[in-house]
């Protein structure tokens, strides 16, 4: 029995079913605790399309985002107010999300995809020498991301000297 | 269903519920948590249209492998935007020495 349906099938409902309870739920903590569960689910759906180094690199970010997260929602100061717009775009918004959704998956199912071409290679030697050689450009700029991020921090967690 | 439509639903629903968050939400982190969902769309659309549609799976892996270290820089970010409010407004009301 091949066990990438199942896990499939399970990943969509975490990933689903976090990515709403990150949306709608109130409290931070609860937010943060759904994104969580969606981005496990997103790792188990490249695990079961055969992307297992995606699926790595998506638990890596998130043993990244996680804590830091949680320190953001710790620093935040108690909201006022719920953290939900009023009005008639808290009414819009989920409708706007609701015909996103029915129309990206319209277009996505309905459009006629060419067949993949040949098997898909994964062993480490295989993809070392894509991402080094081929792709090297794009680890860089993978680097640059990161490394205007680290500066961005520093420059705002900087003490600033009294005027 | 085949597997390519379901990735696609997945894609789909996390891209319309990181919308949905961004649109919904009023603060900086629920603003973060819908960017996130919606790089969570782009990794699983970025995996089934170019790994399985005869396109680039090497191209796939790469690109979501980019996507997920956008996704913690974008994190990185928000977490010093909060810190550097919360350190402003302890320092506004004389809480730190600095």
């Amino acid at each position: 029995m091949s066990w990438s349906g199942p896990l499939l099938g399970v990943s969509a409902v975490l990933a689903l079913g976090g990515a709403l309870g990150a949306a709608l739920l109130p409290r931070a903590r609860w937010m943060l605790a759904s994104m969580a569960v969606a981005m496990i689910g997103v790792c188990g759906a490249c695990v079961a399309a055969g992307a297992g180094f995606v699926a790595v690199c998506v638990l890596a970010s998130m043993a990244v985002m996680a804590p830091l997260a949680l320190l953001a929602s710790v620093a935040m100061a108690p909201p006022a107010e719920p953290d939900r717009r009023a009005g008639a775009r808290s009414v819009l918004a989920p409708l706007a999300g609701v015909a996103a959704f029915l129309l990206l998956a319209l277009v996505l199912t309905k459009t006629v995809w060419p067949p993949a071409g040949g098997p898909m290679q994964l062993s480490p030697e295989w993809l070392g020498s894509r991402l080094l050689i081929d792709h090297a450009f794009t680890l860089v700029l993978m680097a640059a991301v990161l490394s205007l991020a680290g500066v961005g921090s520093v420059a705002l967690l900087r003490p600033r000297r009294p005027r | 269903m085949s597997q390519l439509a379901a990735l696609f639903i997945i894609a789909c629903g996390l891209l319309a519920c990181g919308a949905l968050a961004m649109l919904r939400r009023r603060s900086l982190l629920g603003v973060a948590v819908g960017f996130e969902l919606s790089l969570g769309g782009l990794i699983v659309l970025a995996v089934g249209l170019l790994g399985h549609t005869g396109f680039n799976s090497s191209l796939a892996l790469v690109a979501g492998a980019a996507f997920a270290v956008l996704g913690a820089a974008a994190a990185m970010l928000v977490a010093a935007v909060h810190v550097a409010t919360a350190r402003a407004a302890r320092s506004e009301r004389g809480l730190e020495p600095w």
